[in-house]
């Protein structure tokens, strides 16, 4: 069976002046942070240009990188300042809370899933929908707590937070989605009505 | 968020005490707030644990690679030297060369003829014998090596990597 080398094997191995072992790592990685990067421009177009910028950066910086974290929480940290740094450019204004408040209101408010009258379409497209309402922080930090393996004192050193903040804001974040979802589905109940 | 939520999430997440686990357990079992927002917490972390990554485009990989393709190797001296220093010691250079050439200009009597004006000047008598003494010839061969090994560490390494 062939050895699958780690990425700190693949990192030692650019350092040594292999840009083929880089591919590794980027074909490795790219799914994570290309959704890290959606969640934050809400366009395909735009994370791609910040993925493919995150991953330019880390290049260039490898030789920094401590080993002490994971290589996808070393990651992390480029997305989060390269997004940042992108969307302040193209002055892109995140959904506000208004705009939240403006989406569908529905006079019976309830509080459980009505998933089992919502046949037609699966539970994953409205997951979906909803993280893409959710404010980029919040579905970052879904995304790194349910996608990249992380673990809160991991999503801490990345953000440079104390791993408690990190457990409230997921919390809060887990809680608006649930808030989104459930309005997403109370929406597709009604146009089944 | 309520407390049931807090507790409910920090059970499922296993981030909370032993004491804590063995509270949520029992009110779990007899609480039926609890036991509802269990079932429903329980079935949203299934779903986020199923969730799909996005895909980048087919061609993403090679995109970067290409971008990466002049780039040194992270680390090594040509990465850590950074562009401005080079270009300002550029721009010393020029501005050096620039103010002499301005001093010489200045210095010069215009309202002589050309052709009288370029019998004037009076070159500097340099001691060459004084300037190439063994000294600096030898730093002169010293840089040239350093020069020349750079330059072939740098045609080793394009080798290496087009393989």
């Amino acid at each position: 069976m062939q050895h699958k080398p780690s990425d700190i094997e693949l990192i030692g191995e650019v350092l040594g002046g292999s840009q083929s072992a880089y591919a590794e790592l980027v074909r490795r990685h790219q799914r994570f942070i290309f959704t890290l990067a959606m969640r934050f421009t809400r366009s395909r177009e735009d994370a791609e240009e910040v993925a493919q910028d995150c991953f330019i950066k880390a290049y260039r910086s490898l030789h920094t990188f401590k080993q002490t974290s994971k290589f996808s929480t070393w990651l992390y940290s480029i997305v989060y300042t390269t997004a940042m740094t992108f969307l302040r450019k193209k002055r892109l204004e995140t959904q506000s809370i208004d705009d939240e408040e403006s989406y569908i209101q529905l006079e019976n408010h309830v509080s459980e899933f009505k998933a089992d009258q919502v046949e037609l379409k699966s539970r994953s497209v409205y997951l979906n929908k909803a993280i893409d309402q959710l404010l980029p922080d919040d579905a970052a930090i879904i995304t790194l707590f349910y996608k990249g393996e992380q673990s809160l004192e991991e999503i801490g050193a990345a953000l440079g937070m104390e791993p408690n903040t990190v457990k409230v804001k997921l919390h809060r974040a887990r809680h608006r989605l649930k808030e989104k979802l459930e309005r997403l589905l109370q929406h597709e109940v009604k146009e089944l009505i | 968020m309520n407390k049931i939520e807090k507790d409910i999430w920090d059970y499922i997440d296993g981030t909370c005490t032993p004491q804590d686990r063995m509270r949520a357990e029992r009110l779990i079992d007899t609480d039926p707030a609890y036991q509802a927002a269990y079932q429903e917490f329980l079935t949203l972390d299934a779903d986020l644990l199923k969730m799909d990554f996005d895909e980048p485009s087919m061609g993403f990989t090679r995109n970067v690679m290409e971008a990466l393709k002049a780039e040194p190797v992270p680390g090594s001296l040509r990465s850590l030297i950074d562009q401005r220093i080079v270009y300002g010691i550029g721009a010393f250079f020029i501005l050096t060369f620039t103010v002499l050439l301005g001093v010489f200009l200045y210095s010069m009597d215009w309202s002589e003829t050309s052709a009288s004006l370029f019998s004037e000047i009076k070159m500097p008598a340099v001691d060459l014998e004084s300037v190439l003494n063994s000294k600096y010839i030898t730093i002169f061969y010293f840089a040239d090596i350093v020069l020349a090994l750079y330059i072939l560490d740098a045609f080793f390494r394009k080798r290496l990597h087009s393989k």
